[in-house]
C-alpha cells in the first residue's frame, strides 16, 4: 500500500515534471512558428535547427528533425558528417538554406533539394558517394580548406555546373589546401579557387569534369575523363561588385545615333528625340 | 601789297603738312588693319566661346557618367533606392534616368554670366544584361558671354562597364598548367541541351584553357587535346613552344592579362546560419 501510494506520487510528480518540461520547451518552438515563412518544411532529415527562430527562411526545420540538435548561430559546428543512409538538405520552395560548418565529410549520399549556401572553414571530403543537386536545388560553397573526392564519388550529376559553385576563400599564403579528384569521381561544378591547386587524378571516362576551373595550379594526371567547359557560364552572374570600363565612346558633336546595344535598351534610334521626350525640352 | 612770309614760317607750314599726310596715311593703314583683323578677332572670340561651351558640355557629360556609376555601385538592384534618390524608371523598365541642373549647385560650380549648365543620364538597370551595364550621358551648356542668345552646346558620351566574370574560359591557372597524360578539353552548352546526360553532350569545341603566368614554361600540356584556344600571359617568341606536343585546335593568345581576385568568406555572424547538417 505504501509502495502503491509512493508510486502514485511518483507518477504525479512525473506528470508535473512533464508539464514543466513542456512549458519550458514552449519558448523554443514559438520563434520557429514566427519564422516559418519560408517553406513547408517537409524535407526534414535534419532537425538541428531548433534555435534558429530568427531565420525567416530556415526556421521551419525544427519540427522535422531526426536528430534534434540545436545549432548556435554564428559559430560553425564541429563537423558536418552526413548520415550513412543519405541526407537531404534544402527546400524546393525557393527559400535559401545557409550552413556554416567547420568541415564536412560525406559518408553517405547527399541530395540538395533547394538553394543552399554553405561555408566550410575546413575540409570537405566526398567518399564513395554522390552529392546530387536536384532540379530545384543549387549549391554555393565557400571553402576554406581542401576538397577531396574519392572512388566513384560525384558532385552534381545533373550536368548544370552553374548549380554547384565552389569559391575557394583561401588566402594567397595558404599552401596546405587543395582540390583533388581521385579515382573515377566526376564533378559538374564551377570552381574558383585562385590560391589553391586543382588536381584531377581520374582514371576513367566517368571521371569527367564539367564546368570551369580557376585555380593556382591545375594538374591532370593519367587519362582522366574529358574536361567539358559549359559555355552557358559566360552568362553567369558575377560575384565581383566592381565594374571595369569596357567601352568608352564620346559621340561626335551633333551625333545622336545610339549604339546597337543602347538602341535596344532605350528603344530609340535618336538620342535627341529620346532625351527631349524624357526631360520635357 | 602782297604779304610775304618769312622763310621760317614757310618751312614750318611745309613740315606740318608733311606730318599731317603721314599721320593720315598711318591712320588709314591702322583703320584698314583694324577693319581687316577685327572680324577675324571676333570670329576667333566667338569660336573660343563655343569651344569653351563644347568642352564644358563634354565635362558635364563625364560628370553624368560618374554619377551613374556611383548610383550603380550604391543602389545596385534595389529599385526603391533609385527612386528615392531622384531617379526615374523608364516606361519599358530597362533603365533609369535623371537630370542635374548646375544652377542648383551654385555654390559649388562657378559658371560664366548667363551660362546655364546641366547633365542628363540614362543608365541601364543592373541585371538587365548579365555583368554589363550601359550608360548614356548628355552634357548641355546654354547661353554665356559672346555667344548668340539661343546658343546651346550638347555632347553625348556612351559608356559600357563590365563586371569580371572569371568563368568566361574553361580552365585557367594562376601559375601552372601541368598535364601528364592525354586529357581532352572541349565544351558544351547546358542551356541548349535537350537532355542533360552526364558527360554525354553535344561538343561545341569552344573551350579556352590557359595560365596567367608570364613564363611559357609554366604551361606543360603533355599530349593533351584542346578543342579550342590556349591563353598565356607569356609573350610570343615565334616558336610556339608553349604548345608542346599538345593538339590545340584554336589559336594561341599571348600577353593575356588575367585578373583573379580573391573571394572573401561571407559574413556568417548573423542569425540564420546553421552549423550542422
Amino acid at each position: 500500500m505504501k509502495y502503491r501510494s509512493n508510486t502514485i506520487i511518483l507518477k504525479k510528480l512525473r506528470h508535473i515534471l512533464a508539464i514543466l518540461v513542456m512549458c519550458s520547451a514552449l519558448p523554443l518552438f514559438i520563434p520557429q512558428a514566427d519564422a516559418a515563412k519560408g517553406g513547408n518544411g517537409n524535407n526534414g532529415n535534419n532537425g538541428n535547427n531548433g534555435n534558429n527562430g530568427n531565420n525567416g527562411n530556415n526556421g521551419n526545420n525544427g519540427n522535422n528533425g531526426n536528430s534534434g540538435n540545436n545549432g548556435n548561430n554564428g559559430n560553425s559546428g564541429n563537423n558536418g558528417n552526413s548520415g550513412g543512409g543519405g541526407t537531404t538538405i534544402g527546400f524546393n520552395d525557393g527559400s535559401t538554406t545557409y550552413y556554416h560548418l567547420s568541415s564536412l565529410t560525406l559518408s553517405g549520399d547527399m541530395t540538395i533539394e533547394g538553394p543552399t549556401v554553405m561555408v566550410i572553414d575546413g575540409d570537405f571530403t566526398v567518399g564513395n558517394n554522390l552529392l546530387t543537386i536536384s532540379p530545384y536545388g543549387s549549391l554555393v560553397l565557400y571553402l576554406g580548406g581542401s576538397l577531396t573526392m574519392n572512388g566513384q564519388g560525384g558532385l552534381n550529376n545533373e550536368g548544370i555546373p552553374a548549380n554547384a559553385i565552389i569559391y575557394g576563400t583561401h588566402p594567397e599564403s595558404d599552401t596546405d589546401s587543395s582540390i583533388t579528384l581521385n579515382g573515377n569521381s566526376g564533378i559538374s561544378a564551377v570552381v574558383y579557387a585562385p590560391n589553391v591547386d586543382y588536381t584531377s587524378n581520374g582514371g576513367g571516362n566517368s571521371g569527367a569534369t564539367l564546368g570551369a576551373v580557376i585555380a593556382q595550379n591545375i594538374t591532370f594526371s593519367g587519362n582522366p575523363g574529358p574536361f567539358l567547359y559549359d559555355e552557358a557560364l559566360k552568362d553567369l552572374q558575377s560575384i565581383f561588385e566592381s565594374y571595369n570600363l569596357n567601352n568608352y565612346k564620346l559621340m561626335k558633336n551633333g551625333s545622336t545615333e545610339p549604339s546597337e546595344a543602347m538602341a535596344e535598351i532605350v528603344n530609340s534610334n535618336n538620342y535627341d528625340a529620346l532625351f527631349s521626350s524624357l526631360f520635357d525640352d | 601789297m602782297k604779304k610775304t612770309s618769312s622763310p621760317f614760317i614757310r618751312n614750318a607750314r611745309k613740315d606740318s603738312g608733311s606730318a599731317l599726310v603721314i599721320a593720315l596715311t598711318f591712320s588709314c593703314i591702322i583703320t584698314f588693319g583694324i577693319a581687316g583683323i577685327l572680324p577675324l578677332v571676333l570670329t576667333d572670340w566667338k569660336l573660343s566661346s563655343r569651344i569653351s561651351g563644347q568642352e564644358a558640355a563634354f565635362s558635364l557629360a563625364e560628370s553624368g557618367t560618374e554619377e551613374a556609376i556611383w548610383a550603380i555601385l550604391e543602389f545596385g538592384e534595389e529599385e526603391s533606392a533609385w527612386t528615392s534618390n531622384g531617379w526615374n524608371e523608364s516606361v519599358n523598365g530597362k533603365y533609369w534616368y535623371r537630370e542635374w541642373n548646375l544652377s542648383d549647385y551654385g555654390e559649388i560650380y562657378e559658371l560664366d554670366d548667363n551660362r546655364v549648365a546641366s547633365f542628363r543620364v540614362l543608365t541601364e538597370k543592373v541585371g538587365n544584361t548579365v555583368n554589363t551595364v550601359n550608360i548614356i550621358s548628355q552634357g548641355i551648356v546654354t547661353g554665356g558671354k559672346n555667344v548668340a542668345k539661343d546658343y546651346r552646346a550638347s555632347r553625348y558620351i556612351e559608356t559600357q562597364f563590365n563586371r569580371l566574370n572569371p568563368f568566361e574560359d574553361g580552365a585557367i591557372a594562376r601559375d601552372q598548367l601541368d598535364f601528364n597524360g592525354q586529357p581532352t578539353f572541349d565544351s558544351y552548352n547546358s542551356a541548349i541541351e535537350d537532355e542533360l546526360n552526364w558527360g554525354d553532350f553535344t561538343r561545341t569545341e569552344n573551350v579556352t584553357i590557359g595560365s596567367a603566368s608570364t613564363s611559357a614554361s609554366d604551361i606543360q600540356l603533355g599530349n593533351a587535346t584542346i578543342h579550342g584556344d590556349l591563353k598565356t600571359g607569356s609573350s610570343d617568341d615565334g616558336s610556339e613552344s608553349v604548345r608542346g606536343n599538345a593538339q590545340v585546335d584554336g589559336v594561341i593568345k599571348y600577353d593575356e592579362e588575367i585578373e583573379l581576385p580573391e573571394v572573401p568568406q561571407p559574413d556568417t555572424s548573423g542569425s540564420g546560419w546553421l552549423n550542422q547538417l
